[in-house]
This record gives structure tokens, C-alpha cells and sequence, in this order.
């Protein structure tokens, strides 16, 4: 067995443990950079290395090689190429090449029926030609338009999935994939590019009926949405969470989270684990999380470690808290001892990963040297 | 789904009556897969 | 004349069926420029509150966002009464979301906050470069300019659009005030501007001080 293997197997071993609820041999690492970060770091112009995803590999390669990871580190979500020929207006790509997010509407207030009446109609005939400029056209345009989208799509996922397939093979990855489905929960997904963060905010307040009913709606599109060709015990689904922190108790208790947990539950039965990243700072609804099933991987960005630990820690499986803002502002001493000191509060007994609070986006969100420090220290000091 | 613009593979049939047993096999999961890939391109550029 | 008191609680508690009924009511009565003024007013007290229970982590950004939508619908009802000769504007502002920075939602609420205090507004938008600021105070001279981002990169922008202003030989000429969730005391030194603030009701004091 070749060396690159039997690390992989490692690995992977790590990973099956967290998931199966035995401790590991140490803590496993999930590092995670965007694809915007590997290509500023290979030295790469934005603008243009997102064009070309066939030799994106190279460039992910050596961001693989500089930092330490047990899974892949690397990964691309948004690519310019499908949302230019949509003519997107939701993601937009900025004049230093990164794709950023604008509030739009997508659904405009008096579409609330016709979206709780039939999601993916309203989304195909109402949404697709509000956020899609090139959508907006007669049919017979739209389809060519849709036809080269789709196309596009399909091209950069297959490029992006030939060059994960090489990389966790050269790099002796574990095989376990935390982002092997996609969905949001239903009321972010009206938020977000639907309604927009402001009209949310005030819909909360004026129809709230009509709100819970659309996140009502939109449950079984998420479910389906987040539910791979092929399901595993050691993939997962990912779920970026967003606007519940920044609603009131009632309103969350309400609209939010009913049908996100209908949404993790569905996903359950369907065979998929849920990998939710817990944006902003949840600790207000940290009884909610303990009800989710048991095993869904929750990676915290802000929050209390030590409550979380002790009211989440013997069912679900924990990452996060570590803060990439002290990567970018702190001396390497103080950026390890960061490291330790969570470890000490998460770490016992296992149900615990090592990743930072977030994905770091962009090379300067943080100091690489601190960034390679801690995880090597990780990698090095934390046999259970 | 109740959707005009998802078929299920059933939904496909009930159109599609003279398709064999023996061309459902090779042709539903390639069909299918295909409508599939479609739902999940449209959800992800609402998502 | 109406309660003030229970209009700026009605604000405060974000009821907006009682803010529309009792302002609603208020206008129909034929009021004054100067009563409406102090109607005005007893609105932007409610929106100290919101503020303040913004802080005591009760209320939460979705708060704060509807709060800027009913101040702006309370603006709407008022206008009517409020226009007239008693809306002598007390000064000139120009604002924007600085270059690189999409967000709004705090300057839109610091945007009607100050008009209702009675400055005419010029609110250039978002994702304002440097020359568009300086082509503004150019064409209209305000007394006032203010700048609001909510990414780190605006604080940049926000130094950017000073320095661009000197350039022009105009920055003698304004008071420049910066606002939003990144903004400190040190960013303010930093950018060159007279006055930072992360609450849009401290802002509006702070400008209505320029203008005495
Ligand atoms: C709402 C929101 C959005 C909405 C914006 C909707 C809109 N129309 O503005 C949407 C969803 C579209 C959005 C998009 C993005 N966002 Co955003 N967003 C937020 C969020 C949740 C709230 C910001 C807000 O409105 N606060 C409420 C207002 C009322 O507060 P405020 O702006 O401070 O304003 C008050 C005062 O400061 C003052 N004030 C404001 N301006 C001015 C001006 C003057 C002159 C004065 C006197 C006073 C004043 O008055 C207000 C009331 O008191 C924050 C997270 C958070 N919790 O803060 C992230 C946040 C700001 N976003 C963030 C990011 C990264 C983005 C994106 C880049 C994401 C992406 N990858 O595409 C894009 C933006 C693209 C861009 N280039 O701008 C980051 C910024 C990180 C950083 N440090 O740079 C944050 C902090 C989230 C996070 N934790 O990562 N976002």
C-alpha cells in the first residue's frame, strides 16, 4: 500500500469516528479556503483564473500542500461563467473579480400565493426572470439562454469534481464529503434571494401568515434540493444558516424554525446527515439546536464554546469557534494558544472537529503563517 | 411535486404508455437523472 | 394635539397600527408646522429607544430594519403638514454608501432621520466612488457629508473619498461625518473625517450641532 494511501485511510478512519461517535485517534481537521483565497495565493489574477476551471488544479494543489487538512481544503461554490450568460443580478462580479451579493428581489410581495400555491413554478416563471436579467426575455430566447446556462454549469461542476477526485488521491484526503448535497433552510431561501434581507425583515412584521406558509412551501423543495443521487452515512449535506439570529425569539420560534427542522429531519430520513454552518451567534436558540438529530455536524462561528459543549457535545458533532479575525491580527503565540484553549473546552471525549469559524475568502483575511502554524500544531498535539 | 416543470418518472409513464419494461430499465434512471439535474441547476440559482 | 409620549412608546415598541392610526388622526386635524415638528421629533425619540433596546440585545437587526421602514412610512403620513414655509431646510447633506460596500439599510435610516430633523437630503446610493462625492459637492456645496459602509474595506473607501475631496480643494469647505458598524474613533482619525458614529439619532444631533 503506497504511503499517499494509507494516509488517506487514516484519515478517512479519523472522520468515521467523529461521525460513528467513537473518539478519535486525534482531532480530525477540516481546514477550509475558498477558491478565491487559492487562487490569490498561487498568485493568480481573480478576474481571470475563475474563467478557466480546467487549470484550477494546480492552483488548488498548492494551497492543498501549504496547509494542513484531513478532508480537502479547497472548494468553489459560485463561478462567473453560468451567472454572466444568466446576466445575474444577484451575483455580480466585482471589478477585483470577486462575486458578490447585492440585495435583490426575487419574489416580489404580491407572489407570495402564487409561491406557497406551487414553489418551483413561481421560482421557474416569477423568480428565475426577476434575478436573471438574460431570463427575462420571450421563451424561445430563454431557453437558448438556459440551455448554454445549464451547460455551463454542468461543464464547471464536472471540472470541479475530476479536480476534488485528483487532489484527495494525491493529497491522501480522507474520503468524506461534507458538502456532498446543498440547501438552505426554507426561510433563509426566501430571504436571501427571494424577498431580500430588507423585505424579510419588514414581512416578519406585516404578513407573517404569509411568510410561515411560503417557508412552509419551500420545505419539501429544500428536503429534495439537499438530498443526493446517492446518499451516505459519511457524507453530508450542507446548510449555511443566515437570518435567525437576526430575528426576535417569537418570530424565529414561528417562522424560522419549524420548517428547518422539518428540513434536517426529511433530510435524515432520506439517508443525509446535516452539515449546518451556524453563521453569527446563535446562543439565544442553542436549546433549538439540541433537538436536531443526533449526528448533524454543527460548525459555530460566534457563540459561547464551553455552553455549547455542554448542552450539544454528547449528541452532535461540533467545529468552528476558531476566529480567522486573530489569524489576521494576532502573533502566532497567541493564534496557538487560541488553538489550545478551544481545544481544551471542545475536544474531550471527542464529537469534536478542528475548523475555523469560517471559510477564509480572500488572502488577506488572514496571516498564512499563523494560519499554517495552527494547523500544524493541531495536526501535531491533539492525540486523544 | 405538483410542478409543470418536474416530472416524476411515473408522471413520465402515465405520458409515455407503450414504453417496455425492458426500456424502462435502461431509460428511467438516465431520464430521470437528467430531471433531476435540472431541478437542482434552477434551486441553486435561487439559493 | 396628540400624545407625544405615547407616540414616541408607539414608535418605540415598533406598533406600527398605532403609529399610523394616532399620526394619521394627528394630520387630519389641520396641525402647525411647528406641532408637526414636535411630532417629528417625538418619532426620532422612539427611534432613540429602538436603538437603545437594539443594544440591550431585545431587538435585533430584522428591529432595526423595520424600524427604518416605519420611520419612513411615519415621514410619508407627516409630509404634507410638514412642508410649507416651516420646512426651511436647516442645511445640506450629502450622503452615500462608500465605493466597494452594497449596504444601506443603516444609512437609509440615518437618511430619514436627518431629513425629518430637516436637512435636505442628496443620497447618492451605494457603491459611491470618491469622484461622484466630489462632483456633488461641486454642484450643490452642502454643509454636510456623510459616509456609511458596513465592510472593513469601506473604511478604505471612506479615506479614499477624503483624500479625494482635498485634492479637490474642497474639504475645508464641509464637515464630514462617517457612520456605520466598522467606524471607531481611531478609523475617524485615520480617514481624516470631523465625526464618526455607529447610532443614526447620535449622528443627526452631531450635524444639527454643525448647522447652529
Ligand atoms: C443586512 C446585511 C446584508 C444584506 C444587505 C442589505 C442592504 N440593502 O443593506 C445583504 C444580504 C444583501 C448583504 C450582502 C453582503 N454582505 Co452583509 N450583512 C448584513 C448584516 C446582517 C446587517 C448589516 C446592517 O444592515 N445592519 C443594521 C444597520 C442599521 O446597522 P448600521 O449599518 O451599523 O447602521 C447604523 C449606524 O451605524 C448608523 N449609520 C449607518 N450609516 C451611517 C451613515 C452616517 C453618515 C451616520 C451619521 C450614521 C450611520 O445608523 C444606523 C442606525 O443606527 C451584517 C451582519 C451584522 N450583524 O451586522 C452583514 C455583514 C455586514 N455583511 C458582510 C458581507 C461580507 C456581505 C457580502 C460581501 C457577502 C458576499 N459574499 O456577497 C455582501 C455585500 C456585498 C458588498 N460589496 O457590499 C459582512 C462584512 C464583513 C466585513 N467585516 O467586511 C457582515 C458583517 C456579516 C459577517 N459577519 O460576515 N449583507
Amino acid at each position: 500500500m503506497t504511503d499517499v494511501l494509507a494516509l488517506s485511510q487514516e484519515r478517512t478512519q479519523l472522520f468515521h469516528d467523529l461521525i460513528d461517535g467513537r473518539v478519535p485517534k486525534r482531532v480530525p481537521i477540516s481546514a477550509a479556503f475558498a477558491h478565491e483565497f487559492a487562487i490569490q495565493y498561487a498568485g493568480r489574477d481573480l478576474t481571470e483564473a475563475q474563467w478557466d476551471t480546467d487549470a484550477l488544479e494546480p492552483i488548488f494543489e498548492k494551497t492543498c500542500q501549504d496547509f494542513y487538512s484531513d478532508l480537502l481544503p479547497v472548494s468553489a461554490f459560485r463561478l462567473p461563467s453560468f451567472y454572466k450568460i444568466l446576466g445575474s443580478r444577484n451575483f455580480v462580479m466585482g471589478s477585483n473579480g470577486f462575486i458578490q451579493h447585492p440585495e435583490v428581489e426575487g419574489l416580489a410581495l404580491e407572489d407570495y400565493d402564487a409561491f406557497i400555491a406551487s414553489p418551483f413554478d413561481c421560482i421557474v416563471e416569477r423568480v428565475l426572470p426577476k434575478l436573471y436579467s438574460n431570463l427575462d426575455t420571450d421563451s424561445t430566447t430563454k431557453s437558448m439562454v438556459m440551455a448554454k446556462a445549464f451547460k455551463a454549469y454542468t461543464d464547471e461542476m464536472a471540472n470541479l469534481g475530476r479536480i476534488y477526485g485528483n487532489l484527495i488521491q494525491k493529497s491522501g484526503y480522507g474520503y468524506v464529503n461534507f458538502y456532498s448535497g446543498f440547501c438552505e433552510a426554507p426561510f433563509d431561501i426566501i430571504s436571501d434571494q427571494l424577498r431580500g434581507f430588507k423585505n424579510i425583515s419588514i414581512d416578519v412584521r406585516r404578513v407573517p401568515d404569509k411568510v410561515e406558509a411560503a417557508a412552509e412551501a419551500a420545505t419539501p423543495l429544500m428536503i429534495k434540493m439537499g438530498t443526493p443521487p446517492n446518499p451516505s452515512p459519511y457524507n453530508a449535506t450542507f446548510i449555511p444558516l443566515h437570518m435567525a439570529p437576526y430575528l426576535r425569539g417569537k418570530d424565529f420560534e414561528r417562522l424560522y424554525w419549524p420548517s428547518f427542522k422539518k428540513t434536517v429531519e426529511g433530510l435524515k430520513a432520506n439517508g443525509m446527515r446535516s452539515f449546518l454552518f451556524v453563521e453569527n451567534d446563535w446562543m439565544r436558540f442553542i436549546d433549538y439546536l439540541a433537538e436536531l438529530p443526533e449526528g448533524t455536524i454543527m460548525c459555530f462561528e460566534y457563540g459561547d464554546p464551553k455552553l455549547v459543549k455542554e448542552k450539544l457535545g454528547k449528541k452532535h458533532i461540533i467545529g468552528g469557534f476558531y476566529p480567522v479575525s486573530l489569524l489576521k491580527t494576532g502573533t502566532k503565540q497567541q493564534c496557538i494558544d487560541k488553538a489550545k484553549e478551544l481545544i481544551d473546552v471542545l475536544a474531550p471525549g471527542g464529537g469534536y472537529y478542528f475548523s475555523f469559524d469560517k471559510v477564509i475568502i480572500t488572502l488577506d483575511s488572514a496571516n498564512v503563517e499563523n494560519t499554517k502554524a495552527v494547523l500544524d500544531y493541531v495536526a501535531e498535539n491533539t492525540n486523544y | 411535486m405538483n410542478s409543470k416543470y418536474y416530472k416524476t418518472w411515473e408522471e413520465y409513464k402515465g405520458e409515455n404508455p407503450d414504453i417496455t419494461e425492458k426500456q424502462e430499465e435502461a431509460m428511467a434512471p438516465k431520464m430521470q437523472s437528467y430531471e433531476e439535474m435540472l431541478f437542482n441547476f434552477i434551486m441553486f440559482l435561487c439559493a | 394635539m396628540l400624545d407625544l409620549n405615547a407616540l414616541t412608546q408607539a414608535v418605540g415598541d415598533l406598533d406600527e397600527t398605532a403609529v399610523v392610526q394616532i399620526l394619521e388622526a394627528f394630520v387630519a386635524e389641520n396641525p402647525s408646522g411647528e406641532e408637526a415638528y414636535s411630532v417629528v421629533n417625538a418619532c426620532q425619540q422612539g427611534m432613540a429607544i429602538v436603538g437603545e433596546l437594539f443594544e440591550k440585545n431585545e431587538y435585533f437587526v430584522g428591529d432595526l430594519i423595520f424600524a427604518g421602514e416605519l420611520l419612513n412610512q411615519a415621514i410619508d403620513i407627516l409630509k404634507p403638514v410638514i412642508s410649507g414655509d416651516n420646512s426651511k431646510k436647516i442645511g445640506t447633506i450629502v450622503l452615500g454608501t462608500v465605493k466597494g460596500d452594497l449596504h444601506d439599510i443603516g444609512k437609509n435610516i440615518f437618511a430619514s432621520m436627518v431629513d425629518a430633523a430637516g436637512f435636505e437630503v442628496h443620497d447618492l446610493g451605494i457603491d459611491v466612488p470618491p469622484g461622484d462625492f466630489v462632483e456633488k459637492v461641486r454642484e450643490i456645496k452642502p454643509q454636510i457629508i456623510g459616509m456609511s459602509g458596513v465592510l472593513t474595506l469601506a473604511l478604505d473607501s471612506m479615506k479614499a473619498t477624503v483624500d479625494a475631496l482635498t485634492a479637490a480643494g474642497l474639504r475645508n469647505d464641509i464637515k464630514i461625518i462617517i457612520g456605520g458598524n466598522p467606524v471607531t474613533e481611531e478609523a475617524c482619525k485615520q480617514i481624516g473625517a470631523d465625526a464618526f458614529t455607529t447610532n443614526a439619532a447620535e449622528g443627526v444631533k452631531q450635524c444639527q450641532g454643525w448647522v447652529k
